[in-house]
């Protein structure tokens, strides 16, 4: 396969959360506000990126027996490094995240990847795969945060500057969104929709 | 003795792991198909949690903290929680055959298991007791298996139900996930 | 040595132990870098609360073993200041509170003003609006015995669909203004 289908194949056909259904957690649990979903995003992707390189440079001499526990030993030391360089440099976002910052170490996604992709190809395709599928990963936290914040709490922020206001919803916000129901709700009729609309296959 | 039972009911129900923290999404939509196998992924889940955070408790209170080394937390509580996985699994098949047989394919699936790591993290981010982290561990555990029979049977029932053809499968599981959880608000204000 | 011991037992074993020192090798090189950050973030947190409370602060001293921060200006005491812990919707609520400088007698301890400090687990739209000014000015110069919610005879109205989070927010506060008032005194009398 080449670079570029490897590349696009993690962003739609086999998107982590919309389509595999993977690292669901954090995708509910942080999508309440766009700039949480960005700064999940860059965390995880960080961490897939380097993990697929690191597992794909070291495949080669990677004992069968002990493939587990040393990728769980690489991906929890990447996460540790994202977790204190997030608390040192934006201490606000490392509050708003959570235990879903340390949680990336258990993010299916991850462990995955390296797993059944990064440990079996090459570098350069390993990269594409990672990329691939941390872009389709934010893809998916960004839409899921859209509505949720929209309809939620009636504005649309990013970075602080308001990109978006709805009167009406602004005093009166349907405030179901932003708690965990909604990630629910959310979830259900954006996968539904995708269905409707032959993006995704039906069961 | 009071604030011990408000600590489960809170961990339990309240802030039931699946429904209001996210934790333990994949199992609870991944296994939540039969009510048997919910069940007993329930158990072994539940099993694992406490053990789990009773090591982690300790290792974090005696060695990691006094040492100075608590940004090894992350680290430590994964590999803890993984070798936990594989000797609970050795255990159980030399004791206990029939356990292991209903309980064994859902023991390597724990390992990445976010409600367990979760879990680890929250009793030593709350700064709690050894105490309270058992009883955190166990309301924990019990709410998530709670959850996940509750979806089970519902989604047996579904599986007959006449749903329209884009929200079969996932989408409806989703939506009844999204009212389990308006339900479980109304234990907000038990405590 | 038969070649395939070491190919089967030993060189997993190795292998395993090398990843592990490099991983730890690496994290407490990242620990190095960002452990003064961190620290420094922390306190530079705490500096902006209490600066809120008390604009005209030019100094402070940390009482460590009351958990108590006593405000200076120009070398005199004008307030004290410290850290409540509620538990709220979604986890614990941190909350700064300030104190005029009282006697601290029990119907004397009365609240400057209080920030919030983490209020992260909170349902942003609703536990959240607890950070929100119209909630926290509602606390300025109440006195320990109206800290309650004004459904249970308090001066305090709740956020309306956030219960739990405004009465983690007063309780919280009242308990532990008591607490540290008593300290305060003990302090002040030369106790401790």
């Amino acid at each position: 396969m080449s670079v570029i289908e490897n590349l696009k194949k993690g962003i739609m056909k086999s998107n982590p959360v919309l389509v595999l259904l993977l690292g669901l957690c954090p995708a509910l649990a942080v999508s309440t506000s766009l700039d949480n979903a960005i700064g999940m995003t860059a965390a995880v992707m960080f961490v897939l990126i380097n993990a697929n390189l690191i597992v794909s440079i070291i495949r080669k001499w990677t004992p069968d027996r002990v493939r587990i526990p040393v990728f769980i030993v690489i991906i929890a030391s990447l996460v540790t490094i994202v977790d204190l360089t997030i608390q040192a440099f934006s201490p606000d976002l490392s509050k708003s995240l959570g235990i879903f910052l340390p949680l990336i170490v258990v993010n299916c996604i991850i462990l995955g990847r390296a797993e059944a992709f990064a440990s079996k190809n090459s570098i350069t395709d390993s990269l594409a795969d990672a990329l691939g599928m941390g872009l389709g990963f934010g893809l998916a936290l960004l839409i899921i945060s859209f509505f949720r914040q929209l309809l939620g709490t009636g504005t649309l922020e990013l970075f602080g500057q308001t990109l978006l206001e709805v009167p009406g919803l602004l005093d009166n916000p349907m405030a179901i969104f932003i708690l965990p129901m909604g990630a629910f709700l959310v979830m259900a009729c954006l996968l539904a929709f995708l269905r409707y609309m032959g993006v995704i296959a039906n069961e | 003795m009071n604030e011990l039972m408000a600590l489960f009911l809170s961990m339990a129900l309240i802030n039931n792991f699946i429904l209001s923290k996210f934790l333990g999404l994949c199992p609870f939509f991944g296994v939540s198909k039969k009510l048997k196998s919910a069940v007993s992924m329930g158990m072994a889940v539940l099993l694992v949690m406490v053990a789990a955070s009773v090591v982690s408790w300790l290792l974090y209170s005696y060695l990691l903290e006094p040492f100075g080394v608590a940004y090894m937390a992350t680290v430590i509580f994964i590999l803890v929680i993984a070798s936990l996985v594989q000797i609970m699994e050795l255990a159980i098949r030399r004791t206990n055959i029939q356990l292991y047989n209903a309980l064994g394919i859902y023991l390597p699936l724990i390992t990445t298991n976010c409600a367990v790591l979760g879990v680890t993290f929250i009793n030593v981010r709350e700064g709690f007791t050894l105490v309270e982290t058992l009883v955190s561990a166990v309301g924990a555990g019990v709410g998530f298996t709670l959850v996940l029979a509750m979806m089970s049977g519902i989604r047996e029932r579904l599986e007959i139900a006449d749903v329209p053809v884009s929200f079969k499968g996932m989408p409806v599981a989703f939506l009844v996930a999204m009212l389990l959880g308006i339900s479980f608000l109304a234990f907000g204000g038990m405590v | 040595m038969d070649k395939n011991t070491f190919k089967e037992d030993i060189f997993p074993i190795l292998f395993l132990t090398i990843v592990v020192c490099i991983a730890v090798v690496a994290l407490t090189a990242t620990n190095g870098f960002t452990e003064k950050l961190i620290e420094d973030n922390k306190n530079e947190a705490i500096k902006e609360n209490l600066a809120v409370l008390f604009p005209e602060m030019d100094d402070l001293q940390v009482n460590e073993t009351i958990g108590v921060y006593t405000i200076l200006k120009e070398g005199n005491t004008i307030g004290y200041a410290f850290e409540a812990v509620g538990q709220g919707y979604g986890g614990d609520i941190s909350i700064m509170v300030g104190l005029e400088n009282t006697s601290m007698a029990e119907d004397d301890i009365i609240v400057v003003g209080i920030t919030i400090i983490d209020a992260a687990g909170e349902t942003p739209g609703l536990g959240q609006l607890i950070t929100e000014e119209s909630f926290l000015e509602q606390f300025v110069g109440v006195n320990a015995n109206d800290m309650m919610l004004s459904k249970n005879g308090g001066q305090i109205d709740a956020i309306s669909g956030a219960t739990i989070s405004s009465s983690a927010v007063v309780d919280a506060i009242h308990d532990t203004m008591l607490a540290k008032a008593e300290l305060i005194r003990e302090l002040l009398e030369g106790g401790i």
